[in-house]
């Protein structure tokens, strides 16, 4: 049996998450900044948050960075192209 | 005080980052979520403090993230993120663990500098040790580690003390010496033994269990992170330990008394970069911290096993 396997028991103790109340604090959104803008000095790294569609947008990289149970996934790997 | 908890989904990372919020601070949180164990185990860890006020959390990796953001308006760092487990750090696998325990380390460092921090706390290891020195360990002693991770870890505390050597960042390292309590990494052998025995299952020891530790409760561990804010010199390296030499096969002894159960047990090969034993010699914590573990191995033993019946009901 695997580890994850043998885990699942743990899984199930976890409480249930919250429910969804609110958007991101405004003082997160303050410390937020697009992470493939890191390298370039020409972008200020500055994110639209789009508080119904639960997303952080980078015009510059046009990429989405997605708001998931309140937590920004601030990964690159986990970000979509901006459409 | 705004503080900076880096792996605050981790074991030891999430106790003190509600911790902190007890003692006023506020608290920013980031964890990568990296999968070397169950990221629904993480999430459950932090489900304590989502909810807190006081408390906003990042998922994000330290190689990416806008670090210079991240630390705005921080006065403290708690830098607890790392690349865990010794036996599986050799091979391939030992990019991740440069990765994630020395750039990383050393990115967070660089965006440290230039502010105006009252501390930057790193969680060190004891595993830097390696097996070559005296008992007790003393800070003292040259590190020899036998193990790939203890070598990133020793690795990234030596870059923490040229970054305060050269740019006065008021790092502390705190060399842990095995932690356990609630929440413990599922990987790490006390959780092993009690899910084996929840489970009905067999546990698995490495070696003889002859081996010896000095087992830290994790409270103590984040006492020692808390006491460390008021360090009067820093850029030291203090040992964190349980106080006390205990044999891995007396740990097993006493897990069945308080779970009144029998074990079955099998002996297995011991893993390559097992140190045989560690003891810290806490002096120096205990002088210039006024560190002290309060929770003995029984009632620390009692408080995992507790949270492990309830996770594993």
């Amino acid at each position: 049996m695997g580890l994850d396997e043998r885990l699942l028991p743990l899984r199930g103790c976890l409480n249930k998450r919250k429910e969804k109340d609110m958007a991101l604090k405004k003082e997160l959104l303050e410390i937020l900044a697009c992470p493939k803008c890191v390298r370039d000095p020409e972008c200020t790294g500055e994110l639209e948050y789009r508080e119904k569609e639960e997303q952080l947008i980078c015009h510059h990289c046009r990429l989405v960075y997605h708001v998931k149970d309140d937590i920004p996934v601030m990964l690159i790997d986990e970000a979509s192209p901006l459409t | 005080m705004r503080s900076l908890v880096t792996g605050a989904a981790g074991f030891i990372g999430s106790h003190l980052a509600e911790r902190l919020l007890e003692e006023g601070h506020e608290v920013v949180g980031v964890d990568c979520f990296t999968p070397y164990y169950a990221r629904s185990v993480k999430e459950g860890n932090l489900q304590g403090l989502l909810s807190r006020s006081g408390f906003t959390f990042v998922e994000g990796n330290l190689l990416e993230l806008d670090l210079a953001a991240l630390l705005k308006g921080i006065t403290t760092v708690f830098h607890q993120a790392a690349q865990a487990g010794v036996r599986a750090s050799w091979g391939r696998e030992f990019e991740v663990y440069t990765s994630l325990n020395i750039l990383a380390t050393q990115l967070l460092l660089e965006a440290c500098k230039g502010l105006e921090l009252e501390r930057f706390v790193y969680a060190s290891s004891s595993s830097v040790y390696g097996d070559t020195a005296a008992l007790p360990l003393s800070e003292d002693s040259i590190p020899q580690p036998v193990s790939p991770y203890g070598v990133t870890k020793l690795a990234a505390e030596h870059l923490c003390h040229t970054y305060a050597y050269n740019y006065a960042i008021p790092v502390v390292s705190l060399r842990y010496f095995t932690v356990y309590g609630p929440r413990q990494r599922p990987d790490m052998a006390f959780h092993r033994f009690m899910r084996a025995l929840l489970q009905d299952d067999v546990i698995e020891v490495y070696g003889d269990g002859s081996q010896t530790r000095d087992f830290t409760f994790v409270a103590d561990a984040v006492e020692a992170n808390v006491l460390a804010l008021e360090c009067a010199q820093p850029g030291k390296v203090f040992n964190i330990g349980g106080g006390s030499r205990v044999m891995l096969n007396e740990v097993l002894d006493t897990v069945q008394e308080i779970a009144s159960r029998r074990a079955r047990v099998k002996y297995i090969k011991s893993q390559r970069g097992d140190m045989k034993h560690t003891l810290a010699d806490t002096t120096r914590a205990v002088g210039e911290l006024g560190y002290r573990p309060r929770v003995g191995l029984k009632e620390g033993l009692k408080a995992q096993w507790d949270w492990m019946s309830a996770c594993y009901r």
